[in-house]
């Protein structure tokens, strides 16, 4: 890829990609998370833990240094938390 | 009363222990010229482990509100220590 | 130690200051109004005259709201929220939620502004909670609020801005410690002055070293906020409650077991407010009543921290016996994890523990992050010094980081000006775009730097000393004889936090400027072009 493509997809990744993701992460935290003492902290922490479901993906992009590990973690997170998502709101 | 206190004792150590480290600290003694600061011996471990010892010690003894506010009143205490110029520099390059 | 290779570390200064050129003033502009806004409570007393600061729930008001409540649909019920907002103005508001249109579940009901003295209804207002009209009392502290959380853009729209901003000066943090190879070792380097350059860069990174545990702390926690109502909510209640937000908010809640519909008088509410504060210790800041005049009804009490604590505490009474049915966590129904990192949110968020101690310290570390931001923004643009557009956005960052506290003594002006005929909403912000507007035009007129600065920092300071006096002639506030015989000891302090910080603006335009200064006693390096 020349350079202005390698700008272009890395900052596809930083930009719309890690908000994806991000949006994601928060939606399968209650299919993952402990629900804890008071069966909340599935919930709670998904929305607590948004600005960090933002920052590790973005910095993942902006500091690899072979953008398709970058966009295989990214895209591979994503279809992760998509699949517990829609699979278990399927089963509910 | 008693937090506020707590607080005020973290801060009169630590504000001590930074205020001791900034006269030691080695690279700001050589980017303004003043070379070594006599001859006692510095102590920056012990002077740090003092300066950050109420983090510690506040959470045990549970003054959480005097721990929170010590934490931030030393981020602001330390730059206004470290950003005063040594004032007696013969040169300012670095 | 290197946490990054050339090219990243190429790239993360990309980012650090390419976020920051596009949005740098903006969130200086939230930054800063969040520093002020630290101090909502105190400035809506000062602004308001501080009438009625005695806590309305430390006195008799079973009657009234009894009466009040027969004065509403029964639909409005379902829940009652009493509270006193900064300026004193005590508010008693039936409600029960329904969708509205484009905002998903809100409160709607009636809302009685009562005299905090007499509690006498002041007005009355019917719909939305979020179209409610702002207590005249409060307009100030509220438009400074207002401003900080969502920059008066409509919602959603402001909550994400603001967070995205939240979510730009987490990356400025994060990258700057990635970024600052020796941060350590550089923490007690104080600012070089062998070129201005220098200096500028060792200001920004001595200040941003030292702030950066409470900038990620405020970024993160001010995202939340931006982001948790707006954003988590609906799409935690889509992924895990099949769209169902006021199930969501149930189950979080932890709103528990079965109704009781069988109508039941309510119980002494005077009464058990003053168990909860012999239980407690603390007189209660805030108290909503659900199910008012039914078997299954409940009061529940928030007390402020107790000294030493960062939390506050919720206690559950029934609301028909009156019998104490004990603490309550803010979510769940039970202890958790997750309800004692979000009881830590606000607090670590607002500063607002452990009274003025903890407020002024947030300040500081609110106007920390200002001085980060600013000179942040100056180390760029003077390293492009050469081209014309960065040349045009460094004369933006005084004319932004003058006019943004102007524009808030505007607001001020607007607000004392107003307050005693028009409406102080419309005005308070009226004023804020006149002194912002002024600003500017001054930025655009005065071409030399230096001179410009002093004509800001001098318009600063005369417009803080004279707040103390419009606020007594304009809007006919209390003067010092009456505050000194009442209880009036905040709104004398605030006075005197105007004229100190008025005198030290003054001062400042008066005196030598540092680089002078600088140059006046050190060497003649000082004067060597940069790097």
């Amino acid at each position: 890829m020349n350079w202005n493509g390698r700008l272009i997809a890395r900052w596809a990744l930083a930009g719309p990609v890690t908000l994806i993701v991000a949006l994601l992460l928060m939606a399968a935290t209650p299919f993952w998370f402990p629900k804890g003492a008071a069966n909340v902290d599935h919930i709670v922490f998904g929305i607590l833990l948004f600005p960090a479901y933002w920052a590790a993906p973005f910095f993942v992009a902006v500091m690899a240094d072979r953008l398709w590990r970058a966009a295989v973690i990214l895209l591979g997170t994503a279809a992760v938390c998509a699949l517990m998502v829609f699979q278990l709101f399927n089963a509910a | 009363m008693t937090s506020l206190l707590y607080f005020l004792a973290a801060l009169a150590v630590s504000a001590a222990a930074l205020w001791y480290l900034q006269r030691i600290d080695p690279k700001r003694a050589r980017v303004f010229n003043r070379g070594a600061q006599g001859e006692t011996p510095s102590r920056p471990r012990l002077a740090w482990g003092v300066g950050l010892a109420p983090g510690l010690i506040l959470p045990a003894l549970g003054e959480l509100s005097a721990f929170l506010t010590w934490l931030g009143a030393i981020t602001v205490v330390g730059w206004l220590i470290a950003l005063k110029r040594p004032r007696d520099r013969s040169s300012s390059s670095a | 130690m290197s946490l990054a290779n050339k090219a990243q570390s190429k790239r993360l200064l990309a980012v650090h200051g390419w976020s920051a050129v596009a949005l740098g003033l903006f969130l200086y502009v939230v930054v800063l109004t969040g520093s002020v806004a630290v101090l909502a409570h105190e400035i809506g007393q000062w602004s308001g005259g501080g009438k009625g600061h005695a806590n309305v729930l430390d006195r008799p008001i079973h009657d009234r709201l009894t009466e009040l409540a027969e004065d509403v649909d029964p639909a409005y019920r379902e829940e009652l929220s009493v509270y006193q907002n900064a300026a004193g103005s005590v508010f008693a508001f039936f409600h029960g939620h329904e969708k509205k249109e484009g905002a998903g579940l809100q409160d709607k009901g009636v809302r009685f502004v009562l005299d905090p003295e007499t509690l006498a209804v002041v007005q009355r207002d019917e719909g939305f909670r979020s179209d409610m009209p702002i207590d005249r009392q409060s307009a100030l502290d509220r438009f400074i609020v207002g401003l900080h959380v969502r920059l008066h853009a409509p919602n959603p729209w402001g909550l994400f801005a603001t967070g995205v901003l939240g979510f730009v000066m987490l990356a400025a943090a994060i990258s700057g410690i990635i970024l600052h190879k020796h941060l350590l070792k550089d923490l007690f380097v104080a600012p070089r002055i062998s070129s201005l350059l220098l200096n500028r860069r060792d200001r920004h990174i001595l200040a941003g070293s030292w702030s950066l545990p409470f900038s990620f702390i405020l970024a993160f926690t001010g995202a939340f906020f931006s982001f948790a109502g707006s954003v988590g909510l609906p799409i935690v209640a889509m992924s895990a409650f099949g769209g169902d937000q006021e199930k969501m908010v149930e189950f979080v809640l932890g709103t528990p077991e079965t109704a009781d519909e069988r109508p039941s008088p309510v119980a002494n509410l005077d009464a058990i407010l003053s168990e909860s504060r012999a239980r407690v210790g603390s007189s209660p800041t805030f108290m909503t009543v659900s199910h008012w005049g039914r078997a299954d009804a409940k009061l529940t009490v928030f007390h402020g921290p107790a000294e030493g604590d960062i939390e506050g505490s919720n206690h559950v009474f029934n609301a028909a016996t009156g019998a104490y049915e004990g603490g309550k966590p803010l979510l769940g129904a039970k202890p958790s994890l997750g309800n004692a990192v979000f009881a830590w949110v606000g607090p670590l968020h607002f500063g607002n523990f452990a009274g003025l101690m903890s407020k002024a310290i947030w300040v500081a570390l609110g106007l920390a992050t200002c001085y980060v931001t600013l000179t942040g923004l100056q180390l760029w643009t003077q390293r492009r010094n050469e081209s014309a557009t960065w040349r045009a956005l460094s004369r933006a960052i005084p004319i932004v980081g003058y006019g943004a506290p102007i524009g808030l003594l505007g607001a001020s002006v607007g607000f004392f000006a107003s307050f005693r005929g028009a409406d102080p909403t419309d005005w308070t912000a009226a004023g804020f775009l006149i002194g912002s507007a002024l600003s500017i035009v001054a930025g655009l007129a005065v071409k030399d730097r230096e001179t410009l600065s002093r004509l800001y920092q001098g318009a600063t300071g005369f417009g803080l000393l004279a707040l103390p006096f419009l606020r007594t002639l304009l809007s006919g506030g209390p003067g010092w004889t009456e505050l000194l015989n009442t209880d009036g000891a905040l709104i004398m302090a605030m006075d005197l936090l105007m004229v100190f910080a008025g005198l030290a603006a003054v001062s400042m335009a008066s005196g030598v400027r540092l680089e002078k200064l600088a140059a006046g006693r050190g060497s003649k390096a000082v004067v060597q072009p940069a790097e």
